[in-house]
């Protein structure tokens, strides 16, 4: 009779220790799942973070080179969005997870010029059972002043940042 | 060894079991354990990466290195950066660059 409550008793901690042991194995292994995914979100908005740096640049790109082109030192709205959706191609190319719907620029007064991409979205799916989602609407706002013509000074600054990004 | 009382055979089968079982999955905790599982010093690098590309810093400057990637110890994004604007009628150059930062 003793016996078999001892043997009782050390089977019944047994199975005690071993569920326990499988919960806490199966709470790391969630835990490490969802850092998991937790990273996976982080590195998609890191995505979208790093296209929009391009796009702010390549937006002062696109009105300098349209400028550079005309004989007069001058731009047109319709020569500085060519060559925007151009150049923003060109860096949508380099990610492979993220689109643009539309791209449109404007001029709301002389010299201040908005460049408006709708829907910049980055998306990654993990094993069809995670997907990463992140989306904005940027805008860019540039402030070009130009002195003179054929030869000319051109500074266009960031009206956001109030960083000049070319001064020649 | 008296019989029939607590050291009995099967107990102490038993108790090899439990240790043997407790082993393993103390083992597989420590490997998966939840600071590993993401390292904060993982995501400060990737950040510092992000923010260095976009401000147009060295990985140096941001206070992380550029080391070589394979290195286990060091965490490694690449950042894409948009080269110096010339006024040139052509786009400018869209370089990659990694940064990597000690995982500690």
């Amino acid at each position: 009779m003793r016996k078999g409550i001892y043997t009782a008793t050390v089977a019944l901690v047994a199975l005690v220790l071993a569920a326990s042991m499988i919960a806490i194995s199966g709470q790391t292994a969630a835990l490490k799942l969802e850092g998991g995914y937790s990273n996976s979100a982080l590195e998609v908005k890191r995505e979208w973070q790093n296209i929009w740096s391009l796009f702010d640049k390549a937006a002062s790109d696109a009105i300098a080179d349209d400028i550079s082109s005309a004989p007069t030192c001058n731009y047109t709205i319709g020569g500085v969005r060519a060559k925007a959706i151009d150049y923003f191609n060109t860096i949508l190319a380099e990610f492979e997870n993220c689109t643009v719907a539309t791209i449109s620029v404007n001029e709301a007064s002389p010299g201040e010029i908005t460049f408006s991409v709708d829907g910049l979205v980055c998306r990654r799916e993990f094993e069809d059972e995670f997907i990463v989602e992140y989306s904005k609407s940027p805008e860019f706002k540039k402030t070009i002043v130009i002195v003179g013509a054929s030869p000319c000074t051109i500074t266009i600054t960031d009206a956001q940042s109030g960083i000049v990004e070319v001064d020649v | 060894m008296r019989k029939g009382f607590i050291f009995s055979l099967d107990a102490a089968m038993a108790l090899v079991i439990v240790a043997v079982i407790a082993l393993l999955f103390a083992t597989q905790f420590q490997v998966v354990g939840p600071d590993e599982a993401y390292p904060a010093s993982e995501r400060v690098a990737r950040d510092y990466a992000i923010v260095g590309g976009h401000l147009g810093k060295d990985a140096t400057d941001m206070g992380i290195s550029g080391l070589p990637p394979g290195n286990a110890n060091y965490a490694c994004v690449t950042v894409y950066k948009y080269g110096d604007i010339q006024v040139d009628g052509s786009q400018s150059s869209i370089d990659s660059e990694k940064y990597c930062k000690g995982i500690g």
